[in-house]
């Protein structure tokens, strides 16, 4: 083999062990999992915080729907024991309580289903969230991803990756600028031979 | 209208309904009781439409972007696969390893 080839082997080193993610990058984007899970404990929280306190003004509220529903049933019961009122009369009377009792229903099932939106729109956040660290978790894979291309340095030279060899290299370097003995000796140390 | 203007008008509606005949006093009566459970049945509206102005991106398009990204990155991963076998073979041949 000759210094050539040698020559292009070593740029071939250089550039693999230049093309890596930064380490500081690398770290980053695994703090970005922590982080972002800890965005999803804290809206989890929230969200539980808001329902149970939606929870307890439904409650409430049904609650005094339910007060105004009794007054209103005791206040027609007293008005149909008057015997005095026409057919007509309690015929208003009636569907005047119908209608009560009606609206009773509608706003309690209402609150329901504003209980039922709220917890939909905070679970919906949620999976978001979730969502969102999964976008991030793809995009590590590919920030991580050159321990791949540290896997050439691996086959290839045996290293235990891109940091050895950078130490390799910076040790071996300034001995091949030495002289073609101490070329040959780091050759043979790289366990590279001539055909 | 705040809930406390509202309280007021309901107040002022219901001393107006006093010297009425019983039936006509009662009905008023209960629509005005219907009037508070409707502002009972509106206790969670302001939280609800709150919640329902937050606009949030697809689902499917975030899906389809990891799915194309995790495609991409083991495609990837593979072609330094292939290159590391091709390149070990190389080596081999030309008696580097």
């Amino acid at each position: 083999m000759n210094t050539k080839t040698i020559g292009g082997f070593l740029i071939l080193l250089i550039t693999l062990s230049a093309c890596g993610t930064p380490y500081q990058v690398k770290k980053l984007s695994v703090k970005q999992n922590d982080y972002l899970d800890a965005a999803i404990e804290a809206t989890a929280i929230q969200s539980e915080a808001l329902v149970l306190a939606s929870e307890k003004l439904v409650l409430q509220a049904t609650e005094r729907i339910d007060q105004l529903a009794k007054e209103d049933t005791e206040r027609f019961s007293t008005l149909l024991a008057d015997e005095t009122l026409s057919a007509e009369e309690v015929s208003q009377a009636l569907t005047q309580y119908a209608a009560s009792m009606e609206t009773a229903n509608r706003n309690k099932i209402k609150l329901l289903e504003d209980l039922a939106t709220i917890r939909e729109q905070s679970q919906e956040l949620q999976e978001y969230l979730k969502q969102l660290k999964q976008v991030h978790v793809a995009l590590d894979a590919y920030i991580q991803s050159e321990k791949a291309g540290e896997a050439v340095v691996n086959d290839v030279l045996n290293l235990p990756g891109i940091e050895a060899l950078v130490q390799q290299m910076n040790n071996r370097i300034p001995t091949l600028t030495n002289g073609l003995n101490q070329l040959n000796q780091t050759i043979e140390s790289l366990g590279v031979t001539n055909d | 209208m705040t809930k406390q203007e509202l309280d007021e008008k309901i107040e002022e509606l219901e001393q107006a309904l006093e010297g009425l005949p019983p039936l006509q006093k009662t009905l008023n009566e209960s629509k005005i009781g219907q009037l508070k459970m409707q502002i009972q049945g509106m206790t969670l509206s302001d939280i609800k439409e709150k919640l329902e102005t937050i606009s949030l991106p697809e689902k499917n398009d975030i899906e389809a972007n990891i799915e194309a990204a995790t495609d991409a990155t083991q495609a990837q991963n593979k072609r330094v696969d292939a290159f590391n076998k091709v390149y070990g073979f190389i080596k081999g041949r030309l008696g580097l390893g």
